[in-house]
């Protein structure tokens, strides 16, 4: 080997470490006044937090009616705007009393909430105070507070229109399972589930949006997943085997395929690339000491999921590493967010175990 | 000179053994030679810790994504932790029984399983672990069972006194045991 040979890869770890020494640099930059690493920003919150999400910078975080649905209490949502200078996460009050278990946000102003009643709401902080729509679905005139959109997943059509799926179940998730599908001014109409399942319940729903109504997933009881095909009016379920008879709590879905999390003794991890007839892969670590799996998120270079008794994992190229919090966190850990432009992990959890759903605890990573 | 470079040696062992225990330390902070004690209780928050005392009120929880149990936690001295969490962490196999009284005043097992778990290291001597759930007997209670219908078996046990035992052991076959007489509700 010559000389030359060998300054190539000097350069090489020069260049990197080089590359490696702005990285930080520009990340501190945007998080200015953020201490590196996780912190635990509220902790023991009068309603369990069961979703985060960011769109357009505003941290959009919703959860539990510390009341249930028989006191003043109403459903937590959360929003903050400039989650890069400091926490301030300003309260909504939709004035609607039970939970909200997911927000998905379609702007930095207007976000759908699912929850309890099988509601459906549109917040709209574009008005001073906030409008609140409580859409009409197929569930409205019952007003059953244990019939709940346990998820929700808004994305633009190609005619400009808004794309709105629902799903859920009977609160135990062991009866009435529901899709429901909202297209441009139409209301919510029931959409037929392609399932030989006695009982079950559908808990997540998730596409490869924003702007496209491509790629959508839901996931369930006894392992069940479906796959949206067709759009608009015309748009039906086409079930996916996972091989797999336990819950599957959450689905993300992006540019590489879906990933889903679950499980209930122990945890559960599976993904699929985006052909169309490939399957469902079990790509959870060995080990017997994963605990359930309720929520994940993929960012462009990283995932988070999150669990049971504080369980956070990174995962980067298909590995799995626990998160160190650097603090005690053994409550569980609902929904999480990897939010590509800021450079913050969210998660949120809190007692799950039974109604009411306090003890929410929110958390964030800085770069 | 001789004396000094005993004492030189002396030295640099010392600092040898520190710096190997420092190290076992930093592999394993949470280990004990403690004789195992284990404490019932409930966690608020991130961590708090709520001990069970004699005559709390329990509920018999129904999760809204399913699972149901008096969801407890259990407080540990003496078993090995783990200061980390996920598919490293130390395991703890436990026995989990909810006991009540049948009509002729003998022990009545409404439920006894055993589960796993992991063992989280506080603060460098307790462990703490997250999840202890006592359910009731399937055969008997059914799953799923409906609190709100009368006829449930589950109804007739709101309001008795009961008793929860674990019993716990670590990795290492360390083990201990523990009750709390509470009173059970049933959620609505």
């Amino acid at each position: 080997m010559n000389g030359q040979g060998r300054s190539a890869p000097g350069l090489g770890l020069a260049a990197l470490l080089a590359v490696s020494w702005l990285l930080p640099a520009v990340s501190c930059d945007q998080c200015a006044g953020l201490p590196p690493g996780w912190a635990l920003l509220r902790d023991n919150e009068p309603g369990a937090l069961l979703s985060v999400q960011v769109k357009d910078g505003t941290v959009w975080v919703c959860g539990g009616d510390p009341d249930g649905v028989d006191g003043a209490a109403t459903g937590t949502l959360l929003v903050d705007d400039d989650p890069l200078d400091d926490v301030d996460f300003t309260a909504i009050d939709t004035g609607l009393q039970g939970d909200f278990w997911w927000v998905h946000p379609t702007s930095d102003s207007v976000a759908f909430l699912g929850g309890s009643f099988g509601r459906v709401v549109r917040v709209d902080r574009g008005t001073s105070p906030p409008t609140i729509d409580v859409l009409p679905t197929p569930a409205t005139a019952l007003n059953d507070p244990d019939i709940i959109v346990f998820g929700v997943y808004a994305s633009t059509a190609a005619d400009g229109s808004d794309d709105v799926w629902a799903v859920g179940g009977r609160t135990g998730g062991a009866v009435g399972g529901f899709v429901w599908h909202k297209h441009g001014a139409d209301d919510f109409v029931d959409v037929a589930i392609p399932s030989d399942v006695e009982g079950y319940a559908i808990w997540k729903v998730a596409g490869r949006g924003p702007d496209t109504v491509d790629d959508v997933w839901m996931v369930g009881t006894n392992g069940q997943t479906f796959h949206v095909e067709g759009e608009g009016a015309a748009a039906t379920l086409v079930a996916v085997p996972t091989g797999l008879n336990t819950s599957l709590f959450t689905v993300d879905v992006d540019g590489s395929g879906a990933i889903a999390v679950g499980g209930l003794g122990r945890g559960l991890v599976v993904s699929r690339g985006t052909d169309a007839a490939e399957a469902w892969v079990d790509i959870t670590p060995d080990g017997d000491n994963t605990p359930p799996l309720l929520g994940v998120h993929r960012g462009r270079d990283e995932g988070l999921i999150v669990g049971n008794a504080g369980a956070a994992y990174s995962v980067k190229d298909g590995v799995m590493t626990p998160e160190a919090f650097g603090f005690a966190m053994f409550q569980s850990l609902h929904g999480c967010f990897v939010d590509d432009d800021s450079g913050l992990v969210w998660a949120v959890g809190g007692q799950l175990t039974g109604i009411p759903l306090r003890g929410g605890v929110l958390l964030r990573r800085a770069p | 000179m001789r004396a000094r470079v005993q004492v030189l040696a002396n030295a640099l062992s010392v600092l040898s053994v520190l710096s190997v225990t420092s190290l076992a330390g930093c592999e394993d902070p949470c280990s004990s030679s403690d004789e195992p004690s284990l404490e019932l209780g409930r966690l608020q928050g991130a961590s708090t810790f709520e001990p069970l005392a004699s005559g709390d009120e329990v509920t018999l929880g129904f999760a809204p994504q399913g699972g149901q149990g008096v969801f407890t936690a259990i407080r540990s001295i003496g078993l090995e932790a783990h200061p980390n969490f996920g598919i490293f962490a130390k395991q703890v196999t436990m026995s989990v029984r909810m006991v009540g009284t049948d009509d002729t005043g003998e022990r009545d097992i409404l439920g006894d399983f055993s589960i796993g778990g992991s063992i989280r290291c506080v603060d460098g001597e307790n462990g703490v672990i997250p999840e202890a759930i006592f359910g009731l007997e399937p055969a008997r209670f059914g799953f799923g069972a409906d609190p709100t219908n009368p006829d449930d078996p589950t109804t007739a046990l709101d309001g008795q006194t009961i008793t929860l035992e674990a019993d716990v052991s670590d990795e290492n076959g360390r083990s201990g045991s523990v009750t709390a007489d509470v009173v059970l509700r049933i959620a609505q």
